[in-house]
């Protein structure tokens, strides 16, 4: 039984003023308190907002990325014990209702960590371009794992062995493909669960795209290299 | 002999910098481990633009090839090369400290506001 109070959602967020207070409230409707925002050194008033709903918040001084941002709420989980953490994009893409479904999925398989897939939910409206970008990037990971499902998700659930095992070190989004590399390399527990998704014009002009998309494999091949 | 107008100026800036970059090290504005490439490199050119047929042939015939424009292409294009990767090394090296200390301040930060609260 994994209990509600032991789970902390961890919301990595750059610039999301206008859509971080709609997604703690959704978050606190499905009967979450811990929540925790990760400003990644943003402009606007981001830890502002989320300070208001009296949630913990944590600013990284600059800004350092995505990677950076869910290496942070790693390293504190680790440092405050968290026995499971949630990691959730703050754009507003992932549905909170979804929480319920990768908990349900790490208690019935006994997973380490769970990845949110957009892409088994027929439901979901995904642009094209959204899903070429997801493609083109499954076949990355692909080839440098074995991993055949959603690898750029960021709707993630790790639990403690996760939490002290994994050490990331890519700032950008290449930090999805290497938290799946480095669990398979430490022979953690993955499973997949189904998520609904809804993009927006907004959450369309922060994610990856092509220019991004370039530099996470680089940023990859690098970190296989061990430049 | 003939002295072209390039042969000057290039020697000329190639000194120019080789002083200024001395002047730096001696100051201790910056360390011989950051400016031996830009060193070599100034050196390479005032010889290059002072003996420029004298350089290039010996160039190429320790290199081993048949023309001496290739040799130095092929040394200039290596130079470079090695200059990309090492800076490129070090920039991702920085770039690994920069994100540690900004991890670090920020854990730093909410502990210092989680104490004051307790207080």
């Amino acid at each position: 039984m994994i209990d509600k109070s032991d789970i902390y959602i961890c919301l990595p967020a750059y610039n999301e003023a206008s859509v971080i207070g709609s997604v703690i409230k959704s978050i606190h409707e499905n009967g979450f308190e811990n929540i925790i925002v990760i400003d990644d050194g943003s402009d606007d008033n981001t830890t502002d907002i989320a300070s208001t709903f009296g949630i913990r918040t944590l600013k990284l001084p600059i800004n350092r990325g995505v990677g950076a941002a869910t290496q942070l709420a790693i390293e504190y989980a680790r440092n405050k014990k968290i026995q499971y953490l949630m990691l959730m994009d703050a754009d507003g893409q992932h549905s909170a209702e979804c929480l319920h479904t990768m908990i349900e999925t790490m208690r019935r398989h006994q997973a380490d960590i769970v990845i949110g897939n957009r892409f088994v939910n027929e439901e979901n409206i995904i642009p094209t371009k959204r899903r070429l970008y997801n493609f083109l990037a499954n076949i990355f990971t692909n080839m440098l794992v074995d991993h055949e499902h959603d690898s750029q998700s960021g709707f993630r659930l790790l639990n403690r062995k996760a939490i002290d095992a994994l050490n990331l070190e890519i700032d950008g989004y290449g930090v999805c493909s290497e938290m799946i590399w480095k669990a398979k390399k430490l022979e953690l527990n993955i499973m997949d669960a189904p998520i609904k998704v809804s993009y927006t014009d907004y959450s369309l002009s922060k994610g990856q795209n092509f220019g991004k998309g370039v530099k996470t494999a680089l940023s990859l091949i690098n970190k296989k290299l061990k430049l | 002999m003939d002295i072209r107008i390039f042969q000057i100026l290039v020697s000329f800036i190639g000194i120019a910098f080789v002083i200024w970059t001395l002047k730096n090290i001696i100051t201790q504005k910056s360390s011989l481990k950051d400016s031996w490439f830009g060193l070599i490199l100034s050196l390479l050119f005032i010889m290059l633009a002072l003996f420029p047929d004298a350089v290039s042939h010996h160039i190429a015939n320790i290199l081993d090839f048949k023309s001496n424009v290739n040799a130095i292409l092929f040394l200039l294009v290596g130079l470079l090369s090695a200059a990309f990767v090492s800076t490129n090394i070090r920039v991702n090296q920085q770039n690994r400290h920069i994100t540690k200390l900004s991890k670090e301040i920020a854990l730093l930060a909410e502990e210092i506001k989680q104490n004051k609260t307790k207080v």
